[in-house]
């Protein structure tokens, strides 16, 4: 495919208010070119602000939006070329899906010969030119992504913007779906952004992720960075499922801090806190970070097996904790049949994802 | 929506049946309904005719505004079954057509006292004329410096758009095609001479309502400051601070009577009667010849007063000079001329 | 019961009531009309024949009448369309709250009887009336221009009139339209203008169609405003059916010419649907 290589973007200070509520605030990313970025967060977190700002259908408050370095923030959305993939793919239901895909180098002016290259070219990368002649309302869910994409692509965009892409189809084609724009941005070496509220499909396809909450951006790393080292307590919960034991801080050192669990048990985190000794955390670790078993041993505390769930390869484990909060452990399942009553929890280690401040009252639920 | 043109192609037929089917009076056993015109008579008969019938009767009465046609239409429509009133109030050429179609009674003089006294001319077999509608030019004094005499002088240029008169819906504009026509040298039976004239009025017309309540509202938002008028509306107008002032043309009045008639198969015709001989009686009559009505008494027992004597005549023998026509002839003719007068004055 | 084994011939039976007022109400006067308009003599004889429908197409006037009532009804209704589509459109950019005002203004000549209306019009139109005290104040003509009893009256006013008729399916349409698609049409690089052509307009033809066809058949059937505004000078298919049946009682007649009228306005109509039919059948499953 003949895309031009990719283009880097950024956002500098993108603020934005509808009213007295805030939609984006102060948001700094670097977008490298070439990279598949996520914007991941709960409804109303501003992911689609930022979106519609970069693809020009607001106009941020504050900031400015570059790409390779020059602002494009003055540009109305149809001198921009930045491409975009609605969650319902809005393409133009009173024309036929070569039509469609024709629209933007029309528009442009481009010579009709040039006009019909492009679209058998972009027919042939999404694999649809059987269809070229059908009506949007003719054709499947991920037929019709597929036609969204290379209408989009037909502009030789910039940036490519996905909002919400798989949204819209059922579970078996969503997956397909993602490998195959995976592939084919990896093949154009388009900067692509992409607005998901679902986690799986952000660590799954992006190569990093901005996590994004009430308009702030919690973190932009790796999706790997992301999952194991959550810069805040939102994005722990958010991403991925989380155990927050109750704790005090009960020394610090070079290799990280130690805490003191309820029923007494001091074990090393391997985190680091700037909490004083003695101040209440939550610690942070994800069901696969910890084990349960029959025996005990150094590190482990006694707990009390509640549920059991097998789904597969593993078992679920629902234990109780001598302070009565419970928590989740997710472990292979060996041949024995599962354990039950009294067990001991061990903690893998290097596992404990972060150590954040416990204000009382606060809500520690799950983000999503 | 898309039927509405039909709607109104069987107002006539459909609309009008649907009357006839519909019970009337079932709740109040004496109350009549009686027509009447629009505009000023609806309210000189509201006025002094409907409390002196109540009194006279201890009955009640509906007093309906209708064009004369719709009021044919509807007796038309309800023949052969109740008809939607029981007294009709009609100028002559309506009128005889009326009679010719069987749709009015003849007029018993047994039961009507007030009858005898009319003068004789208004003593109609099916009914009593109620009185004489007379026309003339009304005309704006503060636009018009020089109050006109006859019709030649609204051909005068310096009306150009200015003139207003009513199609041939209206027996004004019937009544001042068929005078035009006269003074041209035609006839009843011979219309040329009236719409070659008619012709040559275009360019000053500045109005051709289709109806005659619509021409009386022209010379109040001064769309138009001199054209033919009715006597009485002229001066119900002018009495209302309209600047309007009402001329007879000098070559004589044209006029005809407006007759009241006791329905076909009328469901109350006592009541009925009753009502006809309270507005021929000289105390109504006498109250209606005051301003601002001014209508014209029939009844030899009621003496011309007021704008009336000043006006239009002093005794019955003045009457006697105005220009009458031929109804009967005008009515078999109306269609054509009807026809005629769309083709001449269409823009 | 055999009805609950099917239920069909019962829900059948909830329509009755409206197919028999719609019988009653509808079909049997429109069958009396057209039984009517096939009597050859005015006093209806029981004569049966061609001969009113010969009499009203042989007439060069009844035909100029016909026509000059079709194209009345054209001009207004392409009026009613270059006002009232920007209007139907700024409806649906607008806030909930100032959507409801316009919605309000729109609606408003529909609550107000159309005679009071139609008088407004006369005043507003008249010689001494606000748009002609404008203009000669404004020195853009020394003499008051002919407004009313004049074609161009007939038209602005039809078009006031009709107005609601025209934008609520517009609306309606307008407020279906996916916004994406605007969105997407312009970052495909698409400026406002072609956006609007090639996006909005086609998807809005349905309701363009729709408004048309119940703004043209109002505008054709508006008795009371072609002839108050119109004056007797200029005679439409409405007056020339009333004064047939109403003036001059003939009824037959009357009931041919609105049978000649009622099929024009249907051809007319059914070419619109025939029209929306094709291109709704394209956009909408």
């Amino acid at each position: 495919m003949s895309q031009s290589a990719g283009h880097a973007l950024t956002l500098r200070g993108i603020s934005h208010a509808f009213g007295q509520v805030v939609a984006a605030n102060a948001i700094d990313l670097d977008i490298r070119p070439g990279e598949l970025v996520s914007l991941l967060g709960p409804s109303g977190c501003g992911k689609t602000t930022l979106l519609k700002i970069i693809a020009g259908f607001l106009r941020q408050t504050s900031g400015d939006v570059l790409v390779d370095g020059a602002s494009i923030s003055h540009l109305p959305t149809n001198r921009r070329r930045i491409g975009i993939v609605f969650q319902n793919y809005a393409l133009f239901p009173h024309m036929s899906v070569a039509q469609n895909i024709a629209y933007g180098p029309i528009a442009a002016g481009r010579p009709k010969a040039e006009t019909d290259a492009v679209v058998s070219e972009m027919l042939d990368v999404v694999q649809m030119a059987a269809f070229r002649d059908r009506l949007p309302r003719e054709l499947s869910g991920g037929q019709q992504q597929r036609v969204a994409l290379a209408r989009c692509l037909a502009i030789r965009p910039r940036i490519l913007l996905l909002d919400e892409p798989f949204s819209a189809l059922d579970k078996n084609l969503r997956l397909d779906m993602q490998i195959e724009i995976k592939r084919l941005q990896r093949q154009s070496g388009i900067t692509t952004v992409m607005v998901t509220h679902d986690q799986e499909e952000a660590l799954g396809m992006s190569d990093r992720i901005a996590v994004l909450s009430r308009g702030n951006l919690e973190q932009f790393a790796p999706p790997s960075d992301i999952y194991d080292r959550p810069a805040s307590l939102f994005v722990n919960t958010f991403v991925g499922t989380a155990n927050l034991l109750r704790a005090t801080v009960a020394g610090t050192s070079a290799t990280g801090a130690a805490v003191r669990l309820a029923d007494g048990m001091v074990i090393e985190t391997g985190r680091e806190t700037p909490l004083p000794v003695g101040a209440a955390v939550l610690v942070a670790v994800r069901p696969e970070g910890m084990r349960v078993s029959a025996t005990g041993g150094a590190g482990a505390i006694g707990a009390e097996i509640t549920a059991v769930m097998p789904i597969g390869p593993a078992l679920i484990y629902e234990v109780a904790l001598i302070d009565g909060s419970s928590v989740k452990v997710v472990q292979e399942r060996e041949a024995d049949a599962p354990l039950e009553g009294s067990v001991f929890l061990h903690f893998k280690p290097n596992r404990i994802t972060g150590l954040f401040p416990d204000h009382s009252g606060d809500t520690h639920k799950k983000g999503n | 929506m898309t039927f509405e043109m039909s709607r109104r192609g069987f107002l006539a037929s459909a609309a009008a049946a649907g009357l006839a089917f519909a019970p009337r009076g079932a709740f109040a056993a004496d109350e009549l309904v009686a027509a009447t015109f629009g505009g000023t008579w609806a309210n000189v008969q509201k006025q002094i005719l409907a409390p002196y019938f109540v009194k006279r009767t201890g009955a009640s009465v509906v007093q309906s505004p209708m064009l004369a046609t719709e009021q044919i239409a509807k007796l038309t429509a309800a023949k052969g079954n109740q008809p939607p009133f029981d007294v009709a109030m009609l100028d002559e050429g309506p009128a005889l057509e009326a009679i010719d179609a069987g749709l009015i009674a003849k007029y018993d003089l047994a039961k009507s006292p007030n009858f005898a006294a009319l003068n004789p001319k208004f003593q109609g077999a099916y009914g009593p004329a109620i009185t004489m509608q007379a026309i003339g030019i009304a005309y704006n004094p503060k636009t018009v410096k020089t109050p006109p005499t006859s019709w030649d002088d609204l051909w005068k240029p310096e009306y150009k758009g200015r003139v207003g008169i009513t199609s041939l819906a209206s027996t004004l504009g019937l009544a001042f095609l068929l005078d035009i026509n006269r003074l041209a040298g035609g006839t009843e039976a011979n219309m040329e001479p009236g719409f070659k004239k008619l012709k040559t009025l275009l360019p000053n017309l500045a109005a051709v309502s289709a109806n005659f309540g619509a021409h009386g509202a022209l010379f109040q938002q001064g769309e138009i400051d001199i054209g033919v008028q009715n006597f009485n509306f002229a001066e119900e107008l002018k009495a209302k601070g309209v600047p309007i002032e009402f001329v007879r043309v000098d070559t004589g009045t044209p006029a005809w009577k407006t007759t009241m008639h006791i329905v076909a198969g009328a469901l109350k015709p006592e009541l009925a009667y009753a009502y006809v001989d309270s507005q021929i009686s000289p105390d109504v009559q006498g109250e209606m010849q005051k301003s601002p009505w001014n209508v014209i008494p029939t009844s030899s027992k009621v003496p011309y007063a007021g704008l009336v004597a000043q006006q239009i005549a002093k005794t019955p023998a003045d009457l006697d000079k105005m220009v009458f026509f031929d109804w009967a002839k005008v009515n078999q003719n109306r269609a054509a001329w009807t026809q005629q007068f769309n083709r001449d004055i269409r823009v | 019961m055999a009805g609950a084994l099917n239920p069909k011939p019962k829900d059948w039976a909830l329509a009755l009531p409206l197919a028999a007022f719609f019988t009653l109400f509808f079909i049997a006067p429109l069958g009396l009309l057209v039984a009517i308009s096939f009597e050859t003599e005015r006093q209806m004889t029981g004569t049966l024949g061609l001969g009113q429908y010969a009499a009203f197409l042989t007439d060069g006037l009844n035909l100029a009448v016909l026509r000059d009532t079709l194209l009345v009804g054209a001009k207004a209704t392409l009026l009613c369309l270059l006002f009232g589509y920007p209007l139907a459109w700024l409806c649906t950019r607008v806030s909930a709250r100032w959507q409801a005002v316009l919605i309000f203004l729109v609606v408003l000549p529909i609550v107000t009887s159309v005679v009071v209306r139609t008088f407004a019009w006369i005043v507003i139109l008249g010689r001494h009336g606000i748009v002609n005290e404008a203009i000669l104040a404004l020195g853009l003509s020394a003499q008051p221009l002919k407004l009313l009893f004049s074609e161009t009256g007939v038209v602005i006013v039809l078009a006031q009139v009709q107005m609601p008729l025209m934008v609520l399916p517009l609306i309606t349409t307008l407020q279906r339209i996916d916004p994406n698609l605007e969105s997407a049409s312009q970052a495909l690089g698409a400026g406002a203008w072609r956006t609007f052509f090639k996006v909005t307009l086609p998807l809005s033809l349905p309701g363009i169609i729709a408004g048309t066809i119940l703004t043209y058949t109002a505008c054709v059937t508006a008795f009371v405003t072609q002839s108050l505004i119109g004056g007797s000078r200029l005679l439409f298919m409405p007056m020339m059916i009333f004064q047939q049946a109403m003036d001059l009682q003939n009824w037959p007649f009357a009931a041919a010419v609105s049978v000649i009228f009622m099929v024009s306005v249907l051809l007319i109509v059914a070419m619109l649907v025939a029209l929306s039919r094709s291109r709704a059948a394209r956009l909408y499953s």
